[in-house]
């Protein structure tokens, strides 16, 4: 049973510990830095070109992207210590711990899967935790909203 | 793998351009993406009904790769920003 993210109607309880919350804070956070910062470790995975032929993206592909990612980050950074969430605030979780796997995947150079066994295992559990969050997060999202009790 | 930026010349992008040819929207397998995810993600940006969006992560997932869109050049590019935006490797490329 999924204790960690509840559905509750239109909006999902959310039970994690100060130390997960603080993590994922700082995920946001990190992501932020990284849409803004070129030389951010997570730059590359946020920045990689979308047109096979080209080294880099047309700017205003770049700055979509980034824009969508930022604003979803931004949203998990002010709501990190909430008790609950709204479904448009729990989608933007969603999106920032998957942007979020992909951009630690990429700065611990995590291209296949044989690359996961040569990680530093804080680095693995970190990993391993965003993984777990977003299962979790997809199971309670997808559910389908209970009726309303009268 | 296969390596996406090694996969078409340059030139065959310019053609495809010049004759209004279709583009394929690729969505490549990564090793820290859960399946459900990617499922939830091509229901999420193409509206997908949830057997053919698993239908094309189990390809994703066994193939290495899948072409989850096809048609016009600035159509698949918003496409490809908005997987992106969602945390899934994909790229553009002129249809085979």
């Amino acid at each position: 049973m999924n204790e960690v993210f509840t559905r509750e109607g239109d909006r999902i309880v959310v039970d994690l510990n100060q130390q997960i919350r603080k993590f994922l804070h700082g995920l946001a956070a990190a992501i932020l830095l990284g849409t803004r910062d070129g030389t951010h470790p997570f730059a590359h995975r946020l920045t990689q070109p979308i047109t096979v032929t080209k080294d880099e993206d047309d700017p205003f592909l770049v700055l979509a992207r980034h824009d969508v990612i930022a604003t979803a980050a931004q949203v998990l950074e002010a709501t990190a210590w909430s008790a609950a969430l709204t479904l448009e605030e729990a989608e933007s979780w969603f999106e920032t711990l998957q942007v979020g796997s992909q951009a630690l995947a990429g700065s611990f150079h995590v291209a296949v899967e044989s690359d996961l066994d040569r990680l530093d295992p804080d680095d693995r559990e970190r990993l391993r935790i965003i993984q777990g969050l977003l299962g979790l997060l997809v199971e309670v999202l997808d559910e389908p909203e209970a009726a309303d009790e009268d | 793998m296969v390596d996406p930026l090694e996969t078409y010349p340059s030139g065959d992008t310019l053609t495809a351009v010049a004759l209004d040819l279709p583009f394929d929207v690729v969505v490549w397998d990564d090793p820290v993406t859960l399946m459900v995810v990617v499922t939830r993600i091509l229901m999420k940006v193409f509206g997908y009904q949830k057997t053919k969006a698993h239908r094309l992560m189990m390809t994703v997932h066994q193939e290495g790769r899948a072409v989850v869109w096809t048609g016009e050049l600035n159509k698949a590019e918003q496409y490809c920003v908005r997987l992106h935006a969602q945390g899934l490797l994909a790229t553009v490329e002129p249809s085979a």
